[in-house]
């Protein structure tokens, strides 16, 4: 396989409270043909939360993020629903707003920076679909996952807007279910699956996040998935650490393993369980 | 703050003025945003409609101070499926940033959103350590069983954030793009 050049953004979560993720991610690249690095220069990309306080200066960090890749001259990789969404959008306000563009363009120079917007914001689930496709992933599969009944739960950030996104339909995606297909395991269709998580309103609002983390979990549930599998690093964090919460709620308990995406990669391919950090999920997979 | 503003229009004006919430004018009240909204479900009482409701009435002052504006989890559903594609959520976002303006920021949602641009001027990156203490406050206390956990399974982060090679640079982004 051709090896991919990538600036590996891996989001707050990932380098902080879910590691694991980053762990199965670097553990999955040099098989896809991925070559990731990371820039010790790019900043956070403020989720979104930073554009309610100040949105322009929002806008610069990020397109001085997009510049670091532009000036590598690679495109940016990343793990994070919410990143992804905050960069994609970030890059739609510049295109819209040429002058507020050449303003930060004018700022970015100083620090010997470009951002002209041919650099690609892209998901490692997109670069799944788009780049390296079903066949190339069925062909590393060593330990197919033959007979398990997974659920994809997609994420809001990666669906919706999907104008804004431009990937694929947000009412009827497809992308993980063709994806677990080449893992060999049975995609679980359930009424959640595009649903929202409550992430970004789990400290503000925690019942709140509870009863939407109780919402989806059930559904898979009730269709009798397996496994739950997410592309989004703050999905997995929500739906794993907070369902002991929503459990509480339910008069079916909840016992739903929710792995990352590059986890349930990983094992499909072989790898061991601690070096996708398995072992750090809270509800565990069944052996 | 904007021309609309100048216009006497009030609150409405200053809402309608900011990118998020320019398209405002157009709510048709039709309900579409609390349909699909995941949280109008989750907790009774909460509705985007009504919220925009009472702004477009210029209720700001009782909309500012509210937990509610900060109840919006930005799932993005209203904005997928607004019939006038004003993009319900945006315009939340739009109350948000006028409440920080305006100095309505007792809420723990303008808490949160105050304590994540101060990490990124501060190291460039998120502190999640931090992060839930400078939201809740004491508040902090009813996150200690789920913190616990957290702890047990070693998924607590390092309040040790190692800052950002140029994080001068995102300090005088953010000093120079200020509002």
């Amino acid at each position: 396989m051709s090896t991919t050049r990538f600036a590996y953004y891996p989001g707050c979560a990932a380098e902080a409270t879910v590691k694991e993720a980053d762990k199965a991610m670097q553990a999955i690249a040099p098989l896809l043909g991925l070559d990731l690095e990371l820039y010790e220069s790019m900043s956070c990309c403020g989720a979104g939360v930073m554009h309610e306080e100040e949105p322009d200066a929002s806008l610069a960090i990020n397109a001085r993020n997009l510049a670091i890749a532009e000036k590598a001259g690679v495109d940016l990789l990343t793990i994070c629903n919410t990143c992804l969404l905050t960069m994609v959008k970030a890059q739609h306000e510049l295109k819209e707003n040429p002058a507020l563009m050449a303003r930060i363009n004018e700022s970015l120079s100083k620090f010997d920076l470009h951002y002209s917007g041919k650099v690609r914001v892209r998901h490692l689930l997109w670069v799944l679909a788009e780049d390296i496709g079903p066949e190339a992933i069925k062909a590393l599969v060593k330990k197919p996952l033959t007979g398990m009944k997974i659920a994809p739960f997609y994420g809001c950030h990666i669906l919706r807007p999907d104008e804004v996104l431009g990937f694929e339909d947000d009412r009827d995606p497809d992308s993980m279910e063709k994806v677990i297909e080449a893992l060999g395991a049975d995609p679980v269709r359930y009424e959640m699956r595009t649903e929202c998580c409550g992430f970004h309103v789990m400290l503000v609002n925690k019942p709140a996040t509870t009863n939407m983390v109780g919402q989806c979990l059930g559904s898979a549930s009730d269709k009798d998935a397996d496994i739950m599998v997410t592309p989004c690093t703050l999905c997995q964090l929500t739906l794993d650490s907070y369902q002991y919460l929503a459990d509480k709620s339910r008069e079916k308990p909840l016992k739903l393993p929710v792995l990352h995406l590059p986890q349930i990669m990983g094992m499909a391919f072989g790898l061991d369980d601690k070096a996708i950090g398995l072992n750090k999920l809270f509800v565990a997979v069944a052996q | 703050m904007g021309d609309n503003a100048e216009n006497n229009r009030g609150f409405v004006g200053e809402v309608a003025a900011l990118p998020d919430g320019k398209d405002i004018d157009h709510c048709i009240q039709c309900g579409m945003c609390t349909a699909t909204c995941p949280v109008a479900e989750a907790v009774p009482g909460f509705s985007p409609r009504q919220l925009i409701a009472r702004a477009l009435l210029n209720l700001d002052k009782e909309l500012l101070a509210s937990d509610e504006i900060w109840y919006c989890a930005r799932c993005q559903q209203c904005v997928a499926n607004c019939r006038k594609d004003i993009r319900p959520g945006d315009i939340i976002t739009a109350l948000r940033i006028i409440a920080i303006r305006m100095g309505y920021k007792k809420t723990a949602g303008a808490k949160h959103a105050l304590a994540f641009l101060g990490d990124i001027a501060r190291k460039g990156k998120l502190n999640e350590a931090t992060l839930t203490m400078k939201t809740l406050g004491w508040g902090t206390v009813t996150m200690v069983p789920y913190a616990m956990r957290m702890m047990f399974k070693g998924k607590v982060p390092s309040p040790f954030v190692k800052k950002i090679e140029g994080l001068e640079q995102v300090r005088s982004l953010i000093e120079e793009y200020k509002q």
